[in-house]
């Protein structure tokens, strides 16, 4: 993101919204399940879109934060602050357990993490003298309120969420434009070749495996002081690995913009659709700033941000996705390889 | 308490043969395509809703239901097959997803048509108890393993011995040689396609007459038919049958000896096992996958 663009979306997201919206309850429950998935899916997408590794794993990483963050909090009368970002840590240190599956690549390694949040899943039912089992923790102790600020209310909660998110999209950016990320995108082009010249690419999706676990983390404990209930049903549901992974790839799978307005529309496209065909326009809010484009029309948008990158020849640059076989509905959907990246 | 445990042993089997069935089709377009068909299971389940609604709706007996089931669920793998084959860059990923998706989709069609109750079949002849000794079971799990050992052999034989078979067998093993010797890719992988989604209509009829239903079921079937895909390895037809036995007497092993909420649990920690330890599988053949 230029710098140029950060000051319009810090001052939409933290003045032009609540401004508009805050007093309206409906609206901020619609944001903040947005950005609690937009924070997911900017954690799904740094290991698919930089590392190139598909995880139907996530709702693990989410459950466990939920769940420490919410049983620290309740037993041992941690801050919620405190809780949340622990509850940050203990995903990453449970990602450590998902070590072994780094060996495997494509849809083995999908799926064996889909394995993995199927026992952690299993195990939260099952250690009933820890987790209360299939009952679920029950009050868990809502966001603070400081300095007379009521952080539990609906703008409180947006507020708190909007800022991780917007924390985690400047990590994203920094590892982006690191050697990290670098090596990363080599990495996803050619894992052999990159390890040839001399990267050790298995630390290096570890690395990325714990930041993406800890993102996860984060907002899953978030999501759990925001609703003040889970159960393993609910917190380690499959959606949350679901629900980012159709904003990443409706937004466009490889770019970054894609991966942080397509979970704005798609929660408009859940309870708003119903009211109209508009539904894309009419409440931009979510989206707006950060990636006004990704979502509804990939192709469009890259082909703009191609012709930033390369503007000698504006044409050339639709012909990959125009040429691609698949046909325009698919491609638009998938618009896999023929989408550059932003930044 | 050694009784107990042949019992379940005996009941795993049985249960072990149903699971390959389910498996069999997976296996199949996986072998052929390199495609995990993540919608598998909602085929199976599509089944035995029409199952389902054959009895109460006309009151037939359900395995009436074949014929109906094997049109609706062959013309679903047909329009699955026909998504998947769009896909022209890094298949095997985006597939995932694409199947992945379109399984939630199928999943909330059959909770939208026929909402979310639990059915079973009314029909009583199925549910009687069938006594070997000192095994018993319902005499439909004994029918739906002797059908599933069937189809296997009749697959491994079709594989083997007839053209279509063998130019399944010729697309999986190498699809640019296949296409070299005049074997046109695209109506080989429909065909296991179709196939798979035959297999998946008499699984899901016999699941139907030998169980109880739900629209959640068919993510779980998915899950379990690609935990035995993995663990018979790419290629093995007899493998499956192997693989889903092993799985099902492990269950329910778990089952007698642990408890029944550690069912799932053996399963993931079988796929674990093997995605780790067995590159190939227990029977397939050697291939890379790390």
């Amino acid at each position: 993101m230029k710098i140029r663009f950060l000051l319009p979306v810090l001052a939409v997201v933290y003045l032009a919204i609540p401004y508009l919206w805050g007093g309206n309850n409906y609206v901020m429950s619609l944001l903040v399940a947005a950005f609690i998935i937009a924070g997911v899916a900017l954690a799904w997408a740094l290991l698919a879109n930089l590392g190139g590794m598909v995880s139907f794993g996530h709702s693990a990483f989410f459950g466990v934060g939920a769940y420490l963050s919410a049983l620290l909090c309740i037993n041992y009368r941690l801050p919620v602050l405190a809780g949340i970002l622990m509850g940050g840590i203990g995903a990453a240190v449970a990602s450590i357990a998902m070590l072994p599956a780094l060996r495997l690549r494509g849809p083995y390694f999908a799926l064996a993490v889909l394995a993995y949040a199927n026992i952690f899943k299993i195990l939260a039912m099952e250690f009933k003298g820890i987790t209360e089992g299939a009952a679920g923790v029950t009050n868990i102790p809502a966001l603070p309120t400081v300095m007379g600020f009521d952080f539990s209310s609906k703008l409180g909660t947006y507020l708190v969420i909007v800022t991780i998110v917007l924390l985690f999209t400047g990590s994203y950016h920094l590892i982006r434009v690191s050697h990290y990320g670098a090596a990363l995108k080599a990495m996803h082009d050619s894992e052999d070749a990159t390890r040839v010249v001399g990267v050790n690419s298995t630390l290096l999706k570890a690395m990325m495996l714990f930041v993406s676990a800890f993102m996860t983390g984060v907002v899953g404990a978030v999501n759990a002081h925001y609703i003040n209930f889970i159960d393993p049903d609910y917190a380690f549901d499959l959606g949350w690995t679901l629900l980012p992974m159709v904003a990443v790839v409706f937004g466009g799978y490889r770019t970054f913009d894609g991966a942080a307005s397509g979970r704005g529309r798609h929660i408009h496209a859940g309870p708003v659709g119903i009211q109209g065909p508009d539904r894309y326009r009419a409440p931009d809010h979510a989206g707006s700033g950060i990636g006004r484009h990704g979502a509804v029309q990939p192709r469009r948008a890259c082909a703009a941000n191609r012709r930033q990158m390369e503007a000698d020849s504006p044409c050339s640059s639709l012909s990959p996705s125009t040429s691609s076989s698949a046909g325009w509905p698919l491609c638009k959907m998938f618009p896999w390889k023929s989408t550059p990246r932003m930044w | 308490m050694f009784d107990l445990i042949l019992q379940a042993t005996y009941s795993g089997l049985l249960s072990g043969g149903s699971y390959a069935l389910i498996a069999l089709g997976l296996a199949l377009v996986f072998g052929t395509m390199r495609v995990i068909n993540l919608a598998h299971g909602e085929f199976v389940l599509l089944a035995a809703y029409i199952a389902y609604t054959v009895e109460s709706q006309m009151g037939w007996n359900p395995l009436l239901a074949l014929p109906i089931s094997v049109v609706v669920v062959c013309i679903t793998a047909a329009i699955v097959y026909l998504l998947v084959t769009r896909l022209d860059k890094n298949r095997e990923m985006n597939s995932l997803i694409l199947t992945f998706g379109l399984g939630v989709i199928l999943t909330n069609l059959v909770l939208f048509i026929w909402k979310a109750d639990i059915h079973s079949t009314s029909v009583g002849w199925f549910q009687e108890a069938v006594v070997l000794g000192p095994l018993y079971s319902m005499r439909s799990e004994l029918l739906f393993f002797i059908t599933s050992v069937v189809m296997v052999a009749i697959l491994w034989v079709w594989l083997d011995k007839s053209w279509y078979g063998r130019a399944v067998r010729a697309v999986s093993s190498n699809r640019d040689a296949a296409k070299l010797m005049g074997i046109n890719p695209h109506v080989t992988e429909l065909i296991s396609f179709l196939i798979a989604g035959i297999l998946a209509s008499f699984s899901g009829v016999a699941l139907y007459c030998a169980s109880v239903i739900q629209p959640a079921l068919g993510n779980a079937l998915t899950i379990k038919a690609f935990i035995i895909t993995i663990l018979a390895g790419i290629g093995s037809i007899p493998g499956v049958l192997i693989g889903a036995v092993l799985l099902g007497v492990s269950e329910a092993l778990t089952i007698t000896l642990l408890s029944s909420a550690l069912q799932e649990l053996t399963g993931m920690l079988l796929l674990l096992f093997v995605l780790l330890a067995l590159p190939n599988g227990l029977f397939g053949r050697a291939g890379r996958r790390g």
